[in-house]
Parts: structure tokens; sequence; C-alpha cells
């Protein structure tokens, strides 16, 4: 146990760490991050994303949930960019048979 | 004295790759490995990489014809291991007399094929490791101090599968490598040179009395803290399971289902290691420091490349030497994450008083760091008795909690 102690106090020594009455200061330095990072963290906190990021299963549900939901919106907004494109077609049509028919008559 | 001898085991070493291509590493993992008492090695690698070459190398250096080699792949009986009786005593003094192996009275020993031994053999060796001595007809021998070096490849298709206890007892297991290109040319420059021979040519660099002097010097240097603190520290890592998956019959992946820390080393490894590896790890050290005067954070890693694979038994092995790699990798990252935390300057200040705005801070850290939280749950029962702090809001109640089957905690 007296080494234990004896190390703690050591890494302390070495830690930067300074005391101020009752008091623990240091300086944190930002530093790139190479352990896991959660993607809640990354994604909401704005944190730099370490070598790994992981999600929880539940996580990975929702994102799940949230792409066919974006997919199915994504598919109904082309159906209605399509149908806007053919009705766009037949009036493009439909004006250029009246101009000619106009200027025939 | 000291030096005279430092340089006797680095003419050892350089003689021994002089006669050895490639495999740098695993020449100076067993030259370290050499400099404590009983000293067990074990050399893995499939069949013609030099296995045995490296063996009979080391123990010419150290013995040189005075050594004796059981091979696994052949028939060896009991009397050959151990000790056979003296016939004519029994029959004309009717007297149980023990004629003791070659193999328990040589001080170097070497086992071609180790994962082919038979059974009976691997558990007669097994006791001459683990207690020092040998029994035969009711008698026992001591054997004394002794280097052993084994080897193996345990892809053969006649491998035994010996027991996790009797791998345990080996100090170290290196790995070697098959040659490049251009170390195939040096070989074959090497085996012209020395007339077709490395093994004989080898010469006796130290002498039983050298290495004795040598083994007695290492094993009074004395590690500084901080780099013992390293190696009970990474031990621990590779051991703490918050679920006790020692004692637990579900193991790793299923025990980790919904676990804290489920992202930890711990749910990695099966089986741990065992508290023989601080022992190994520390007498490595004390060699490192002896024979170059320093031991480093990235020694220290290199020590524990060969102290792990024949001991730890992972969930998914895909290959040990890289997989062990990745486990360290992910390590040195855990003790960088340690460092920046400071948390043991944090636990330092909690072992002199009970603070509750640093306990909190502490707690947090715990969440990411089990070791951590093992000695902060050891605190946290002082203070619970001492009435600082109530036993619902510490983290031996939410860990307990959370996992709901805790625990010795």
């Amino acid at each position: 146990m007296d080494n234990f102690i004896r190390f703690l106090e050591h890494r302390a020594r070495h830690s930067g760490v300074r005391r101020s009455r009752r008091r623990l200061i240091w300086i944190e330095k930002e530093e790139p991050k190479r352990m896991l990072t959660e993607f809640i963290d990354m994604y909401y906190l704005g944190y730099t994303p370490g070598e790994y990021v992981v999600i929880s299963r539940s996580m990975a549900r929702e994102i799940e949930e949230r792409l066919k939901t974006l997919e199915e919106e994504n598919k109904k907004l082309k159906e209605r960019l399509d149908l806007a494109k053919a009705v766009i077609l037949m009036l493009a049509v439909v004006i250029t048979i009246l101009i000619s028919l106009l200027s025939s008559a | 004295m000291s030096k005279y001898l430092r340089n006797k085991v680095k003419d050892l070493e350089r003689e021994v790759k002089d006669r050895f291509v490639g495999n740098r590493e695993a020449i100076e993992a067993i030259t370290l490995n050499l400099l404590h008492r009983r000293s067990t090695t074990l050399i893995r690698a499939p069949r013609g990489l030099g296995k045995s070459t490296l063996m009979i190398l080391f123990l010419k250096g150290i013995y040189g014809d005075d050594y004796v080699i059981l091979s696994g792949a052949s028939e060896i009986k009991r009397g050959e291991v151990v000790g056979r009786l003296h016939i004519p005593s029994l029959e004309k003094e009717g007297v149980e007399r023990v004629i003791w192996a070659a193999f328990v009275k040589s001080h170097g020993k070497g086992i071609d094929e180790v994962n082919r031994l038979n059974p009976y053999t691997a558990a007669n060796i097994y006791h001459l490791l683990q207690f020092g001595e040998v029994w035969a007809y009711g008698k026992r021998y001591i054997v004394g101090d002794y280097t052993l070096i084994g080897n193996e490849n345990p892809h053969d298709p006649t491998t035994f599968i010996h027991p996790p206890p009797f791998y345990d007892r080996f100090d170290i297991c290196v790995f070697l490598r098959s040659l490049t290109f251009s170390e195939k040319f040096t070989l074959e420059d090497l085996i012209d040179k020395f007339g077709g021979d490395l093994v004989e040519t080898m010469p006796q660099v130290l002498s039983i009395e050298e290495l004795e002097e040598i083994r007695r010097e290492v094993h009074e240097i004395e590690l500084d803290v901080e780099l013992r603190g390293m190696i009970n520290l990474m031990v621990r890592d590779f051991q703490a399971c918050i679920r006790n998956k020692e004692y637990s019959e579900i193991k790793p992946p299923t025990l980790c289902e919904g676990c804290h820390f489920i992202r930890d080393i711990c749910s990695k490894i099966v089986e741990g290691l065992s508290e023989r590896a601080i022992v190994v790890l520390s007498n490595l050290a004390k060699a490192k420091e002896w024979l170059h005067g320093k031991v480093e954070i990235m020694d220290l890693m290199n020590m524990f490349k060969w102290t792990l694979p024949h001991r730890l038994s992972l969930v998914r092995t895909k290959s040990i030497v890289d997989d062990i790699q990745e486990l360290l990798s992910t390590e040195l990252d855990k003790i960088r994450e340690r460092e920046r935390r400071k948390q043991w300057a944090i636990l330092n200040e909690l072992y002199r008083g009970f603070s509750r705005d640093l306990y909190f801070r502490a707690r947090e850290i715990a969440l990411e760091d089990m070791v951590f939280a093992e000695e902060l749950i050891k605190l946290e029962r002082k203070w619970i008795e001492e009435k600082k702090m109530r036993e619902d809001e510490s983290l031996g109640f939410y860990l307990r909690h959370r996992s709901g089957k805790l625990s010795t905690y």
C-alpha cells in the first residue's frame, strides 16, 4: 500500500497539477483525441472525433429510422417533381400548339 | 564486474544475431529473459523458420555442449524426463534408488515441439516449473537454477492441447517470422561463412558461474516506483472486469451485454492475465535496466508483447500478434488519456482527505476507467463508514444497480 501511495504522489508531482489553498489547478491543452468518440457527442456537442466513432444500438436504430423517413420523403418529392415536369411538358406542347394555331389564323 | 558481464551478454546476443538472420526483436527478448533465475522461454513459429536453431544457439552460447533437449515429436518415457529406478540396487539390496534424468540435472534445458509433448510428460515438466522439484518412486529431487527454452508450432496437426497454467509457466513467448527477399541472400551467405553449420560454430560465451552472478545482480536491481506502477496498472487493465468474469460461467462477449465498460479492453479478453505476468515483467524490466541502463514506456510495451500471447485468451483471434498489438495500442491511448485527466493526482488528493467537489470529478473519471473505479470504490467504503457520504450516492452503489449482478466491489 505504501508503494501505491508513493506511485500516486510521484504521478501527482509530475502531472502539472498545482495546489492553491483547497483547490487543484491545471491547464488543459487541446489534444487530438485518438480514443473512441461517441457519435452523439460529435454530432450535438461538436467534439473533435477520435480515430473511431461509436454509436449505441438505440442511436443506430434512430439513425436508421431517420434515414428511412428521409428516403421516403425523397421518393415522394421525386414523384412530385416528375409530375410537375410532365405537366410543364404538356403545357409547353399546348402553348406551342396554341401559338401555332393563332399565328396561322 | 558488471560492465564485464554486460559486455559478455551483449557478446552472446551478437553471436546469436551473427548466425540467425532477421527476427532481431525475438533475439533481444530471449537475451533479456535469460537474465533472471529459472528463466523459461517459448518460441513459436511455423515449420522451418528456425525455432530449434535459435533455441540451440542460445543453449550453446550459455552452456556449451552441456545441455539436454527433449523432443516432443519422439516417444518420451518418464525415465528420460524425471528419473528411473536403479535396477541393480533393487535386485541386490532391495533398495529403490532413483537415477535422475539428465534433463532434470542439467542447467540448460530445451524442449523441441512443446505442443507435441504427451500430457504425462507435460504434467511432469509443469511440476518442475511450478515447484522447482521432481518426484519419482517416492524420492524428491530439488532442481536448482536453470534456463529452459521450448519451441512449438501451435498449428501442427499432431498438437496436444496443454492447459493454460502450463503455458503460464513460460515467462515469455516470442514469434519468428519468415525471411524477406534480401534476408534469404543473407542466410545463404551466412551458411557459406560458417561452413554450412551455424549451430556447431556457436561458441560458449558465458559460463554457468557468470550467468549466476548476472542473475544475482539483476535480482538486486530495484525498479523505481513509476515503472512498478506502470507494470501493475497495465496488468490490472488486462485483468479487471466489473462483472467478475474470473468466477463467471458466462464469459465475454455474452457477459458484456449492457455493461458500462463494453468498449474497454476487458470486453475483448475471455481469460485475463495471471499475477505471474507482473513477476515476469518486473524481471524483464530489471534485466533491461541492468543491460541498457534505462527502461522506457515503449520498452515496457514490447515486454508486454512477449508476455501476453500465451497467457491471454481473446474473444476473437485473427492473428494473435496483431490482436495483441492492437490491444496494446488501445492501452497506450488509455495511458495518455489518464495523463490528460490528471486522475492519479486527483486520487492522491482524495487519499489525503475527502473533498466533495473532487470526489464528483473522480466519479466522472471512474465511469471511463474501471481500474480507477475500483480504487475509488475502496475509498468510498471508508468514507461511508466515516459518514462522509451516503451509500446511495456512491459509485459502487450506482454500478451495482446498473448492471444488476455485481459483485465483489
